[in-house]
């Protein structure tokens, strides 16, 4: 029979996965290369499991593990841009968006998926072709018949209007 | 556009786009906007989040972290090699902020964020895999309490439970799970379950059944992702079945209705396959398993009278035609919500038995009796009778009876004459019953042996009858007292078969882990114990206005005084009581208005072996909702 602690870290790590992931994300890791990172992550949690403290949100103390393994990641890589990319983590790892604590504490994924089925058709093409398709925007304006440039507008224009969305809706008090 | 906008868009497009200058030239923008950072940090996040959504290779980021902890404890010889070592090693202490400061609220919404946000993916790619191993509180009746991390969880919510959930179910409550996948888990009375999730494999379902009962239909599950349950005996994996399983007493009850389960007892890694039909037990000493149907060996099958709702089959051994026995009452005796005989001051008659079990027995010389005997009382006399082949107080082929609480029997033979008895002193005695509690008893002989197991278990065995049949008789088959009368046993009897064969131990331990699992699968009736005020009485029933039947029920209005146990009542009830049983007035017909009387009472509803007798009731049709029909159970 599997210990409390295990059974502990399953709830941490089912808890708080989706958050880290996008928090690393927000930290300007590549697309691909953030859910390697997340991996690492946990894998620090595992080994530091009796270091994480009492009086700390588990997700914050991760997200403090995960900053730190993003930035030693950008370090230890030999792109171009090496300094640049280690500073725009570090700021982007230091703003706080209302966006974010918003999904700290409301069930954002059921009303995101709510706010998806809301948008206008076009909208919702786009979506599809460039999160499950993974359509760069040059092939999506192809398809529809549009610039690249207008394409990431318009991606732009529907996160923002998703970010609004679920703002707004959770501001409500809205269940999904 | 701007041209940090559009730097911005091509850097959230693909974060290797940009070339050293447009970074340092977006990095000057957000060091001076620090608003465009928050926006940009919000776009990388929500496209993330619409990516773990819709990118079907990020599905099983749980699969991968579990993956690479264990890669990574593998490879560590003189690292903690599990999460269980790890858990051993660690002094670990609260990670949660402390109680008083915690709301509980955040944390399920989290889960429910995590959850929902796996679901949504899942279902939208991979809806006929759904399989990650969360249940849903569907539904609860009663009084049902969730305790996550020692708190008690609002009720009357769906929830979704986590791992680590501690599910209780008091009396007359249970409560329905169901997992995404649409394996549904049916908690019980009385019980105590765990949700855990296996740690090695995060899509894989595990309940620990802490005590208690549990039935579950459970999906087909991926290859080498068993369902699992354990218990503090056992472990059952299910890749796809339905089965219910129980702890109690020291033992675990697995019953597969549908599919295979392995069955495996923990101490010993020994394991058993159990068949759709079959149930195993584990306890401390064994692990076993036997078919479902009882008796498990019908050969020289006599009579058979499992209780009075069964169709009760039996082959002829004498004529090869296949017939159903039954039974009639006589005095108070009557039937319970189990529909098994419940006797004290009657007795029940077994029709048109008798000549086969004199002829069936005289064939063999041998017998066996088996029954499940519930005595009321510890010190009953006589033998009190309990199953007797006999014509009076005097004269029988055989007789199963209680001395005080033992177990006495009695076999006619040329050396024990007519009463069974021989040298004994009123028979032979071969077990020591159990007052209140299921005894599953076998009684067997063949000349010169004579073995009693008691719930599965060899209590008896000795030489003190010897001798054929060759002298027995035609003699009355009853339950409960003697044909003369004079020798009234009281108490709960069932489960009776009579053999014309010897039976060994194994198949006796069978019989009783059968039995006993028949009489467990059984839906459990609320009671409660009150002290009442009699108000009013329906009209008494007389046996001329009920005939041909002789048997009636009349209905009364108490007021409860005190209540004693069981669930609240209203202050005022209905109670049906027996007011003529074998044509014989009951108490409660000559019972004075306004007296106090304790009563124990079970919803009448659940008592369906009373539905076909007359019932005489003045107040008016029973509304479920605010007056609701009892029947008392004990006098």
């Amino acid at each position: 029979m599997e210990s409390d602690l295990e059974l502990e870290f399953n709830t941490i790590l089912w808890r708080t996965q989706s958050r880290i992931r996008a928090f690393i994300a927000g930290m300007g890791i590549a697309a691909h290369e953030v859910d390697d990172l997340a991996q690492d992550v946990y894998l620090e949690v595992y080994r530091n499991f009796d270091k994480m403290p009492a009086d700390v949100a588990p997700e914050r103390w991760i997200k403090g593990i995960a900053k730190n393994v993003c930035l030693n990641h950008i370090r230890r890589s030999a792109r171009r841009g090496r300094l640049h990319r280690e500073a725009l983590a570090e700021i982007l790892a230091n703003s706080e968006g209302n966006f974010e604590s918003t999904m700290d504490m409301h069930s954002v994924v059921d009303v995101l998926g709510d706010c998806v089925a809301k948008l206008p058709v076009d909208q919702r093409q786009i979506v599809k072709l460039r999160y499950q398709e993974d359509l760069s925007s040059s092939s999506i304006g192809e398809r529809i018949n549009a610039t690249a440039e207008s394409v990431r507008m318009s991606l732009y224009r529907i996160r923002h209007a998703l970010k609004s969305c679920v703002v707004r809706t959770l501001a409500a008090g809205g269940e999904t | 556009m701007k041209p940090s906008r559009e730097l911005m868009l091509k850097f959230i497009e693909d974060r290797e786009s940009l070339s050293e200058t447009e970074l340092e030239t977006l990095l000057d923008q957000l060091r001076v906007h620090p608003e465009l950072a928050v926006d940009l940090k919000d776009q990388l996040g929500v496209q993330d989040l619409l990516e773990q959504k819709f990118d079907i290779t990020r599905l099983h980021f749980l699969l991968q972290v579990e993956q690479r902890l264990r890669d990574e404890t593998d490879e560590a010889d003189d690292e903690p090699s599990s999460l269980s070592e790890l858990g051993s090693r660690l002094k670990f202490e609260p990670y949660y902020q402390p109680k008083s400061q915690r709301s509980l609220w955040p944390l399920a919404i989290s889960a429910l964020v995590i959850l929902g946000f796996v679901g949504l993916a899942f279902q939208i790619h991979f809806s006929q895999q759904n399989n990650l191993a969360l249940a849903t509180l569907e539904s609860t009746e009663g009084d049902v309490h969730v305790i996550r991390n020692e708190r008690e969880l609002p009720r009357g919510i769906t929830l979704t439970l986590k791992p680590g959930d501690v599910l209780h179910t008091l009396p007359d409550s249970h409560a329905n799970l169901r997992y995404p996948d649409g394996t549904t888990v049916h908690i019980q009375a009385n019980t105590t379950i765990r949700i855990d999730t296996k740690p090695s494999n995060l899509e894989q379902k595990l309940i620990t059944l802490q005590h208690g009962q549990l039935s579950a239909d459970v999906a087909h599950q991926p290859a080498g992702k068993p369902m699992m349950f354990h218990s503090p005996d056992a472990t059952a994996e299910i890749l796809g079945t339905k089965l219910s399983l129980r702890v109690e007493d020291g033992e675990t009850r697995l019953k597969v209705t549908e599919g295979r389960v392995r069955f495996t007892k923990s101490k010993t890694g020994e394991s058993v396959v159990i068949a759709s039909g079959e149930i195993g037990v584990s306890d401390q000493k064994s692990l076993t398993k036997a078919p479902e149907s009882w008796p498990s060996n019908r050969q020289g099958l006599i009579f058979l009278y499992e209780t009075n709702d069964r169709a009760n089959q039996v082959l002829s051994i004498v004529n090869g035609v296949k017939r159903s026995y039954t039974v009639r009452p006589r005095g108070r005796a009557r039937l319970n919500h189990d529909a098994a005989m419940v006797l004290d001051g009657g007795a029940f008659l077994a029709d048109d038995v008798d000549g086969e079990i004199l002829a069936a027995c005289q064939q063999t010389n041998q017998l066996s009796v088996e029954a499940t005997i519930i005595p009321s009382i510890a010190k009953q006399t006589g033998p009190a009778r309990i199953v007797t082949f006999s014509t009076d107080i005097s004269q029988r082929d055989f007789t199963l009876g209680q001395e005080d609480n033992k177990l006495i029997v009695r076999i006619r033979t040329p050396q024990t004459g007519k009463n069974g008895i021989g040298e004994t002193e009123g028979g032979v005695p071969v077990a020591t019953l159990s007052p209140g509690e299921a005894n599953h008893v076998i009684v067997s002989y063949a000349p010169g042996r004579l073995v009693c197991y008691l719930n599965g278990k060899k209590v008896y065995t000795g030489s003190p009858i010897q001798g054929d049949f060759r002298v027995w008789s035609a003699q009355h088959l009853l339950f409960g007292d003697e044909y003369g009368g004079k020798r009234d046993w009281a108490g709960t009897l069932e489960g009776i078969a009579i053999y014309n064969r010897f039976i060994e131990e194994d198949e006796a331990a069978k019989n009783a882990m059968q039995y006993r699992d028949r009489r467990q699968s059984r839906d459990s009736i609320p009671q409660a114990r009150v002290v009442a005020k009699l108000l009013e009485r329906s009209e008494i029933p007389n046996a001329m206005a009920i005939f041909p039947h002789r048997s009636a029920l009349v209905v009364c209005k108490y007021q409860v005084e005190k209540s004693l146990f069981g669930p609240s009542l209203p202050s005022e009830i209905y109670v049906a009581h027996w007011a003529l049983l074998d044509g014989q007035q009951q108490p409660i017909a000559s019972q004075a208005i306004g007296t106090q009387t304790e009563l124990l009472l079970e919803p009448l509803e659940k008592n369906p072996q009373v539905r076909h007798y007359f019932i005489s009731d003045d107040f008016g049709s029973p509304d479920k909702s605010d007056s609701p029909r009892f029947l008392e159970v004990q006098r």
